[in-house]
């Protein structure tokens, strides 16, 4: 009984909602223009960044970070940290940038014009390798000494 | 592309080294969140890395229309795998959790199972002991019997008047006065010796007893409440086996007892003793059966138990000179009342 309750409901629902939404309006899925992109990947950077600091925490309270190779992790994770917030400032100056400033020009690479400090930003901003190779290799570092030492992964809580 | 390449070969040496400490610590949470963490990483460096090569590529081969065309994808997939690198990130704090629950519960069995060999020791001692007071006081009965027929055998040769033997017959029922004396004294002192015994508070094995059964409850959603008397009730006995035989009252209630009921438990100082008071509200316990339920090997549960559990602790509770009452109004519940004699510590 009930369930014959639910399905007639559902069904005047679906009927009411074909009725409200003709072919003219009908926004059923939500379009994604041009600057959505940049958006997304801006808050999936903040996101990473977010998480890995609360990594960082989390270790340094549950003592880790006292350990060999967990130390080593953890500042790993704090470059990757920097390499965020360095990203993030990068692709905000990119958006600053008039899309003048960088041809190609018929060669093999794209050439910039370095006409202002905009564009001088844009240039260090995009050495965030400097930042995120380290960080990487420090996780790396952390990882092999643990592999090596089996009493570095806890049987307990610190 | 020198530190694209670089990232994609790190990350990777990475997974590897995480897959190294996952064999030599199989199950282990953590080692399985490095593995997971390291496979992140190398998700993200393909993604960020994989970009900047083809892109490198492209211009180079002239073909910046094709780097446009795949650019956005490239960068759909690099922000998709932030998002999931940042999420296995955030999973550490679970693991952690997980890893404290496994202590807590590591702690837990631990005790338990030291609480258990220490009582196992302590019954096997008692068991023991009592077992050798037994067959000493039945050597004492075996010897006094021969004993006091030698002496009236010897009584009734004196009164015959056999002068020469009279000293000699008298020797020998001196003699056999005196065995039949040590034996009165050795039976008279041979009580049930208390093995271990000390001074015990009630609150506290109480408290203990609950604590040993209060994942049974919980199981089921029940409730167990402890009227602790304000009072120290001290009394004279074996911590382990008081203990065993609370456990086993609040265990058998627990079992009773349908979900989310209530148990009660009061203990306090009455004219009687040390009171302790175990009440549910379960469906009680036929009057049939109540008369039964102290005897060794009876049991409403054919096949599940042994039917001695009861029998011990109305045995164990004797052996502290206490006593167990158990009442059952019919459909309100049972009521189990233990005693011990008060003890109070001279100062």
């Amino acid at each position: 009984m009930m369930q014959i309750h639910k399905s007639s409901t559902t069904t005047i629902l679906f009927c009411c909602s074909l009725l409200c939404l003709t072919s003219t309006d009908a926004n059923a899925f939500q379009t994604h223009g041009n600057p959505e992109g940049i958006y997304v990947h801006q808050a999936a950077h903040l996101f990473f960044a977010a998480s890995c600091t609360l990594l960082h925490r989390q270790l340094q309270k549950s003592g880790f970070l006292d350990m060999d190779g967990w130390h080593s992790i953890g500042n790993g994770i704090f470059w990757l940290i920097l390499w965020n917030i360095w990203t993030i400032t990068g692709h905000t100056i990119e958006e600053l940038l008039p899309g003048a400033n960088i041809t190609t020009d018929g060669s093999h690479t794209p050439i910039i014009y370095l006409d202002s400090w905009v564009a001088w930003a844009y240039v260090v901003f995009k050495c965030d390798h400097l930042l995120c190779v380290p960080g990487m290799y420090l996780i790396y570092k952390g990882v092999k000494k643990i592999a090596a030492s089996p009493d570095l992964i806890p049987r307990f809580p610190l | 592309m020198l530190g694209s390449s670089l990232m994609i070969l790190i990350s990777a040496g990475c997974l590897v080294h995480a897959r190294r400490i996952l064999l030599t610590h199989v199950q282990h949470p953590l080692a399985r969140y490095l593995v997971w963490f390291t496979y992140a990483l190398l998700i993200f460096a393909v993604s960020r890395s994989f970009g900047h090569i083809l892109k490198h590529i492209l211009y180079f081969l002239d073909m910046n229309w094709l780097w446009r065309e795949i650019s956005p994808v490239s960068g759909a997939i690099n922000s998709i795998s932030f998002i999931i690198i940042a999420s296995v990130t955030l999973f550490f704090g679970n693991i952690y959790d997980i890893m404290v629950q496994m202590l807590k519960d590591r702690k837990r069995i631990e005790q338990t199972s030291k609480e258990i060999l220490k009582l196992t020791n302590d019954l096997e001692n008692i068991i023991s002991e009592r077992s050798k007071a037994e067959m000493s006081l039945k050597l004492a009965h075996e010897i006094r019997n021969p004993v006091m027929v030698i002496g009236g055998m010897v009584r009734s040769l004196l009164k015959k008047g056999d002068d020469t033997r009279a000293p000699q017959f008298q020797a020998i029922l001196d003699e056999a006065q005196r065995l039949n004396e040590l034996v009165a004294n050795f039976e008279k002192n041979m009580i049930l010796p208390q093995i271990h015994y000390t001074q015990l508070e009630l609150n506290t094995l109480t408290e203990e007893a609950i604590e040993l059964v209060r994942p049974l409850a919980e199981q089921k959603k029940q409730v167990i409440l402890l009227n602790r008397s304000p009072l120290n009730l001290f009394f004279y006995g074996n911590r382990q086996t008081v203990i065993m035989a609370i456990k086993h009252i609040i265990g058998n209630a627990i079992e009773a007892c349908p979900e989310a009921a209530t148990i009660e438990i009061t203990t306090d100082l009455t004219e009687k003793g040390n009171t302790l008071i175990i009440e549910d509200n379960g469906p009680g316990i036929a009057p049939e059966m109540l008369e039964h339920i102290f005897e060794p090997f009876y049991t409403t549960q054919k096949g599940k138990t042994t039917g001695l559990g009861l029998a011990y602790v109305k045995q164990i509770i004797e052996d502290h000179r206490g006593s167990i009452h158990i009442s059952s109004p019919e459909g309100k519940g049972t009521v189990v009342r233990i005693y011990f004699p008060a003890y109070y510590p001279i100062k």
